[in-house]
């Protein structure tokens, strides 16, 4: 019965319900949206910064230098001599180099050359095959097998550059060993070989050599992980001063790339908690007028025995089922907006976006429940005080 | 079954009414008569328990309501008192029959679709179950809110200036009504009203002076 008369409560004026309801689902839809974005960059650049201290590489930005050895979405800022790499290995504040080489890619994926290093940082796994042991053998991110089909034993041919038109290199297929695990980190969108497969490459004239007398002269660049966080402070001073390398620090630099973008995110958030205490605004209006406007019907609910207190309940009920409605139709389109990113925008590149609730979303429902709640409390009170012998006597 | 001593009540801090006693057993009828301003609605309100007097006893089926708090005299109210007001209000987003079972949910009592069958049998308007009360007459509506007020079994019926807006023959039916509403129960019934016209039909009255 009690569902009845909220049903037909939210009937009446069912106009002003139905902004409510949209103002709400729109102001959570936004917010949702980004949550969700926001999640999962951090999530990513969090996951891609693992074990990762000190970016080495030749001089140049040294946000370019973090985005492409770190997250592989830049051109690299030059080479680096293996000499200096030989002599920062003595180093000893710092723990473990993970050596970085390319220059290549297949279909507009990254050819990365490094060593078994690199893998562990991201704690990868194999779905199928194996790590790579020989040259020209590739072990594939997730994302690539799924998106380009690829299996393992599959040969194909690199690509000079970072896109897919550049001059190809048709002297040594590469042959697909392993498929990684889905990582949900830079891995996924990988192929990777060992250093001296990215060094032949450029230098075919040595393929036909002995692995021994492969030289590798250059690398790209150096993904360093230090013993203790002090050696941050003096450590990047000194090679950026006293050598020709350049040493970044990526939490640094991606600090300011999210400060950047953290604006336009605080602006829209900001307008998406605009929304909500709008929607707040119109709900308080609605319930106080249709109180208003129902007065005799609460004072006929009172002679039926009903109590002040179950007229509040009614109040209270109306209005979070008008909050449970444009909070699901909010998700609802929040996660259609996921679906349409993740395949139709985002596809296949660098940022995964889940549909599972992020943990600040969670908090999202209870939030809106509030301030509905608080929207209503002057309607519930005057539902409370009201008079209803002058109710009836007024006739 | 309904019976009051030393009833007073003041009005807007003004205006003090004083009530003469009042007894009505299980199937009596009385009236209480008297022109506007006498304070015919607020005896009935405070018969209601919509008002709590300053001093006396209400005593409805062995229990002095005045002394009831809070939630307990509604639902006291639910079970126990039938109220029909002067203006028939009945909530338009249900249809007759949830308007009529809804007095049943709030006095939390359950639903009984034989009584419910019964009475609007009785009052003849079993085929109105399905319409929302905007399409109803005035006539129908009444009926309705009769059919409300009974379908808890009350102990006593309170109908407020039931026929002030009537002619002759519909104020004699809806006394017939009245009449017929009680007699399933044995419910006492107490009118207040200025009309002369029903003073025939209620021969138990009390002039509020």
């Amino acid at each position: 019965m009690i569902r009845k008369i909220i049903v037909g409560g939210l009937s009446y004026q069912f106009l002003s319900t139905f902004l409510n309801i949209i103002l709400l689902a729109f102001g959570t839809t936004i917010i949702s949206l980004i949550l969700v974005l926001n999640h999962a960059y951090n999530q990513k650049v969090i996951k891609d910064l693992k074990n990762i201290d000190l970016v080495i590489g030749a001089k140049g930005s040294s946000l370019q230098l973090v985005l492409s050895s770190v997250y592989h979405i830049d051109q690299p800022t030059g080479n680096i001599p293996m000499d200096e790499v030989n002599q920062l290995k003595k180093n000893k504040q710092i723990k473990s180099i993970t050596p970085l080489a390319f220059g290549d890619n297949y279909l507009g994926y990254k050819i990365l050359g490094t060593d078994e290093s690199y893998l562990k940082k991201y704690d990868a796994e194999f779905t199928k095959g194996q790590m790579f042991k020989n040259n020209f053998e590739v072990v594939i991110g997730a994302d690539i097998a799924k998106y380009k089909k690829i299996k393992v034993g599959d040969t194909f041919y690199g690509t000079h550059g970072n896109i897919n038109i550049g001059e190809k290199h048709n002297d040594h297929p590469y042959k697909v060993v392993g498929i990684l695990k889905k990582s949900e980190t830079v891995l996924d969108y990988l192929i990777i070989c060992n250093i001296n497969t990215v060094w032949l490459t450029h230098h075919p004239e040595q393929i036909s050599a002995n692995d021994s007398s492969v030289k590798v002269d250059e690398l790209t660049s150096l993904l360093v992980e230090l013993k203790s966080p002090a050696a941050l402070i003096n450590l990047p001073r000194t090679i950026n001063t006293e050598t020709p390398l350049q040493a970044a620090v990526p939490a640094l630099e991606i600090n300011k790339l999210s400060h950047l973008t953290g604006l336009g995110t605080t602006l829209l958030e900001g307008i998406a908690w605009s929304i909500i205490f709008l929607s707040a605004l119109s709900i308080f209006i609605t319930v106080y007028r249709r109180v208003q406007d129902r007065k005799y019907e609460m004072a006929v609910l009172r002679l039926m025995g009903a109590t002040r207190y179950d007229l509040m309940r009614i109040i209270l009920f109306e209005t979070w089922l008008t909050t449970t409605i444009g909070y699901l139709a909010g998700m609802g389109v929040s996660r259609l907006g996921v679906w349409i990113l993740q395949n139709k925008i985002i596809d296949q590149t660098t940022l995964t976006i889940a549909y599972k609730f992020t943990p600040t979303e969670k908090f999202l429902f209870p939030i809106l429940i509030f301030i509905s709640t608080a929207s209503v409390i002057i309607p519930m009170v005057y539902a409370f005080r009201l008079n209803i012998s002058k109710i009836l006597a007024d006739d | 079954m309904i019976e009051t001593s030393e009833l007073t009540f003041t009005f807007d801090n003004k205006r003090i009414f004083t009530y003469p006693e009042i007894k009505c057993d299980k199937g009596q009828k009385l009236l209480i008569y008297g022109n506007s301003g006498r304070g015919k609605s607020t005896l009935l309100h405070l018969l209601a328990g919509i008002l709590t007097p300053n001093h006396g006893h209400i005593i409805i089926d062995n229990v002095d309501i005045t002394k009831l708090r809070f939630g307990n005299t509604d639902k006291y109210r639910g079970q126990k008192i039938g109220f029909i007001p002067q203006r028939l209000h009945l909530i338009h987003s249900l249809n007759v029959q949830d308007n009529i079972l809804a007095a049943c949910y709030f006095a939390k009592k359950k639903a009984n679709k034989d009584r419910l069958y019964n009475i609007t049998e009785e009052l003849k308007i079993t085929q109105l179950l399905d319409r929302k009360p905007q399409s109803l007459s005035l006539g129908e509506q009444q009926r309705v809110c009769i059919a409300r007020a009974i379908i808890n079994s009350p102990a006593v019926l309170l109908a407020d200036e039931p026929t002030s807006s009537l002619d002759e023959k519909n104020t004699e039916k809806v006394m017939e009504l009245l009449d017929r509403a009680c007699h399933i129960d044995n419910t006492a019934l107490i009118v207040v009203s200025h009309d002369e016209r029903i003073k025939n039909s209620i021969h138990h009255q009390i002039s509020l002076l």
